[in-house]
């Protein structure tokens, strides 16, 4: 599943997702870097109605324009805690992300935020991001076909 | 005791201590005999949370006259903190305090009882926690019923405050946990971060870790969501989190100063809130003597780094950030200052085995072994200031090792660590005639107690010298000086000279040690002769690499056996040296014996090792071994090898090499299928060791394609280095208004180093001088 960012950076911005902080403090000191912009993107399953017992995920990405500095985990119990990352090489830009339950009646069935991805984009750049099931499971261990989404944060909740 | 007593009896102390405290002291003199040579700053004592206090015995006969200024019989000698006071001479043992409390909401008094004259033999028993140079702090028994103050916060052990001014701090507790499983640690610390302030602030926090400890894991939490940090190049890190925390972002950055001490920041904590920060790591336990030992390191000591330095670790006071002028600054507490920072460790030991023994003789811990599968270990609840190495030592049934080998098959391959043990016929093997060099640091930070304990030491191998022994003595603080010309013989005669000289030993100044290495190094060698050189020191010093580069151009036939004295050494530059210098490193804390350390070390050490090892691996095939150039074993000292591997089922492993002149091998039985052949921890100490090894070639020898393979090693298997970075972001919001100022989070100087002849003395004014910072 690809996203467009370009047209999510729009959405954020037109929606207020990524607004300045107010209040007190020196404004210019708190505005945001041309160069740098951190956003919160969701990434969602959709199981239909078997339950979800482990997912992985790669992540694909432009590394020269986007980091990911941080992994939180989601909204369904099995999955609150942060997922576990493994980086698939030293030059980036491929990340595997991955969670399991241990506990049958805790796998969440149907459509579920199972993790978030703090990002930082650079330079102003559209990122392009991509998610891609590796595998899933049911309890048991049997393999089962997930939809997956990747949104921005507050979208879809 | 629970903690409302002692928050009552502390609380109450608060009230009552200064009123009697110039009437106690006076009478004290009257009474005693005993000579308060000066009088202390004020501190007082705020009231506590913890659910006891430490109790070490009753009271030492010499203050039996101190009864009679009014001090009950049922009084209870009660543990405190180290408060050093500069002006009070070393030699003598002071006694602050007041008495203990039967019943909650008492109240009670606070004195200086006054001092004692140690002696040169002087027995610490029954108390034998105190040492020279600690304060103890004696509660006073009830006189009346009384109502705490509910303005008094509650929480934290004893802390002090001068000047009714609180010293609040961003740090307020750290959790540690930890499981044991065969000879691998697996370690949570928790951080927790909360600002006492009205702004927003970044805390700053440098502290240590194991330097064998491999960090693989790092998680930021704000109240339910944990957020997973990613390790990645340093310098791109820190760029981001600098730009989050400008951006109003709460973050949280780690780096690695050295191999054992860390910089942990926390950007855009708001006034009242919390964030935690979790570190994971996996970590080797040694095996010496019969006994696995687990340490947790609680702070940074004060480190001298020499003139011209300026990416040193530094030492500052309280508040004076920048006066060290290093990169990486420890601002510390003065003394009588406290933080609430405490500490709490659990640990769970799964030996397989039964374990015949389990001590701490650095912290009061409670042992449970209900559990017949499972060991359960935990920090007294009054033994939380975080001001000294926590060691734990135990002893599995048996002899031997009970687990030698581990693997571990991932995705990343295949992994294994051996233990390596010598043979046992070792232990039999003929002394060889040795050429001595002791090696004594006498630097401010070893004043007091650790210069007290070096000495024994020295005196202790001097007197257990063979006759066919020869000798050197070399000092070095500011500079470095030898005993005589050249090494004496071992006679009657030169060795009661010998002990008149370190007798005379004083700790002061800085710690120029690259001068003791060189004097140390720099002579000729005489034939026939093992020459050993011993360091002893606390290896608090800043300038670790070139120590090491030292060692190596200038080690020839010499070994290095450091000898590390304190209760928070340099424990990495200490293994290091005995590491480049072919022999080995010993520990002994200030609340140990000295003597019985010291003599199982040199007897170990006077022993041929088994050299020249060879491993013929039998049906493994391995690459990339670590450490690649396998050390000598000494008798009670296995070296931990590990490698990658490929093969299947049992092989048998057998290591050759030489003994005394003779040649000399066994065989090791591995199963490569054993059934726990996912031990996580071992491909990340595999990882972690080979980092090690490329940063011991960049020490011989600079070079940027190592730094390259040490970051890809370290992005590669998710483990921090020098080189790397864990960050974590929390883009989901940003905080309000401006990012806040940054506070350093100032520690206690170590439990037996003096503030006053380190931070705030010799070393830390010389400093001063050296840095730009402000």
């Amino acid at each position: 599943m690809r996203l467009l960012w370009l047209l999510v950076l729009a959405m954020l911005l037109a929606a207020g997702c990524v607004t300045p902080a107010s209040g007190a403090g020196n404004g210019s000191g708190n505005a945001p870097a041309a160069g740098v912009l951190f956003l919160p993107v969701d990434l969602w399953l959709d199981s239909g109605a078997v339950p979800l017992a482990a997912y992985q995920v790669e992540l694909t990405y432009d590394a020269n324009s986007v980091k990911i500095v941080g992994l939180e985990g989601g909204t369904a119990t099995a999955y609150s805690d942060a997922p576990y990352y493994d980086r698939a090489g030293f030059e980036g830009g491929r990340i595997i992300v991955a969670a399991f339950t241990t506990e049958e009646e805790g796998a969440p069935r149907g459509k579920v935020r199972v993790a978030r991805l703090h990002l930082a984009v650079a330079g102003g750049v559209a990122p392009d991001l991509t998610a891609k099931l590796m595998s899933a499971a049911r309890p048991g261990g049997t393999r089962i076909e997930v939809d997956v989404q990747l949104k921005p944060s507050g979208q879809g909740e | 005791m629970n903690r409302n007593t002692v928050a009552g009896l502390v609380a109450l102390l608060l009230c009552c201590g200064a009123m009697l405290f110039s009437a106690s002291c006076s009478s004290l003199r009257r009474d005693t005999g005993l000579a308060v040579r000066d009088r202390p700053d004020p501190v007082s004592i705020i009231p506590s949370s913890e659910p006891g206090v430490e109790e070490l015995g009753r009271r030492p006969a010499a203050l039996e006259p101190v009864r009679e200024d009014g001090i009950p019989e049922d009084g209870r000698l009660i543990r405190g903190h180290n408060a050093t006071q500069p002006m009070i001479p070393e030699d003598r043992v002071r006694l602050r305090a007041s008495w203990s409390w039967p019943a909650k909401r008492s109240a009670g008094r606070l004195a200086i009882l006054g001092s004692l004259p140690p002696g040169p033999e002087y027995k610490k028993e029954p108390w034998e926690q105190i040492g020279m140079d600690e304060d103890v702090w004696i509660i006073a028994k009830a006189e009346g019923p009384t109502e705490r103050d509910p303005k008094r916060p509650t929480q934290g052990e004893l802390r002090a405050k001068r000047e009714d001014k609180e010293i609040p701090l961003p740090l307020k507790h750290t959790a540690v946990s930890a499981r044991i499983s065969a000879f691998i640690a697996s370690v949570d610390v928790v951080q927790q971060y909360e600002n006492p302030y009205e702004t927003k602030i970044e805390a700053v926090y440098v502290f240590p870790l194991p330097a064998s400890a491999a960090v693989t894991d790092f998680v930021m939490t704000i109240g339910e969501r944990r957020i997973r940090g990613l390790v990645r190049e340093r310098k791109e890190a820190e760029e981001l989190y600098a730009e989050a925390k400008r951006q109003g972002y709460r973050a949280a950055l780690l780096t690695q100063e050295r191999p054992n001490v860390f910089t942990q920041k926390v950007a855009n904590i708001e006034p009242g809130k919390r964030i935690d920060v979790q570190i994971s790591y996996f970590c080797p336990l040694p095996y010496r003597d019969g006994e696995y030992e687990f340490v947790f390191p609680m702070v940074v000591g004060p480190r001298f780094n020499p003139p011209g330095s300026k990416d040193g670790v530094g030492a500052a006071p309280r508040g004076a950030r920048g006066a060290s002028g290093q990169s990486t600054e420890v601002e510390y507490l003065k003394p009588g200052e406290r933080s609430g920072h405490d500490i709490s460790l659990a640990l769970e030991i799964y030996a397989g085995v039964e374990l015949e023994k389990i001590y701490s003789r650095t912290h009061r811990v409670r042992i449970d072994r209900s559990d017949p599968s499972c060991v359960r270990v935990a920090l007294d609840g009054m033994d939380r200031i975080p001001n000294r190495d926590f060691v734990l030592r135990y002893k599995v049934a048996g002899d031997r090792l009970k687990t030698a080998f581990l693997t571990n098959r991932s995705d990343k391959g295949n992994t294994f660590a051996l233990v390596l043990q010598p043979p046992a016929k070792l232990s039999d093997t003929a002394r060889m005639p040795r050429e001595m060099v002791f090696v004594l640091d006498c630097s401010g930070s070893m004043r007091g107690a650790p210069i007290a304990m070096a000495k024994r030491a020295v005196k202790r191998c001097l007197r257990n010298l063979d006759a066919d022994d020869t000798f050197q003595i070399i000092r070095f603080s500011q500079r470095a000086s030898a005993w005589g010309a050249r090494p004496v013989p071992a006679t009657r005669e030169n060795v009661a000279k010998a002990l008149r000289y370190v007798d005379e030993l004083r700790g002061s100044g800085g710690t120029m040690m690259i001068d003791g290495i060189k004097a140390a190094l720099e002579f000729p060698h005489e034939q026939g002769r093992l020459r050993v050189v011993s360091f002893m020191t606390d290896g608090l010093i800043g300038n670790e690499a070139q120590i090491l580069a030292a060692v190596e151009q200038r080690l020839g036939a010499s070994r290095i056996f450091s000898f590390g004295i304190g209760n928070s050494v340099n424990r990495y530059l200490l293994e290091q040296m005995a590491s480049f210098g072919k022999g080995a490193a010993a520990f002994v804390g200030l609340d140990e014996s000295a003597a019985e350390k010291v003599d199982l070390f040199y007897d170990r050490l006077a022993r041929p090792a088994l050299t020249d090892i060879e491993i013929d691996w039998g049906g493994m095939k391995v690459s990339e071994l670590y450490p690649r150039v396998i050390p000598d074993v000494f008798v009670g000292r296995p070296v931990l090898i590990t490698g990658r591997f490929e093969g299947s089922g049992s092989t048998t492993v057998t290591v050759k090499g030489r003994a005394g002149g003779e040649p000399a091998s066994y065989g090791l039985a591995v199963d490569l299928d054993e059934d726990q052949a996912e031990h996580a921890g071992i491909t990340s100490l595999w990882a972690r060791w080979k980092i090690k090894e490329l940063s011991n070639a960049e020490i011989r020898t600079p070079d940027t394609e190592l730094k390259d393979e040490i970051l890809r090693t370290s992005i590669e298997y998710n483990l921090l280095c020098r080189y790397s970075a864990f960050l974590a972001v929390d883009s989901l919001e940003r905080t309000q208004g401006d990012h806040g100022v940054s506070v350093n989070v100032p520690v206690p100087v170590p439990d037996g180093v003096r503030y006053d002849t380190t931070v705030g003395g010799e070393v830390g004014s010389r400093k001063s001088e050296v840095g730009s910072g402000k």
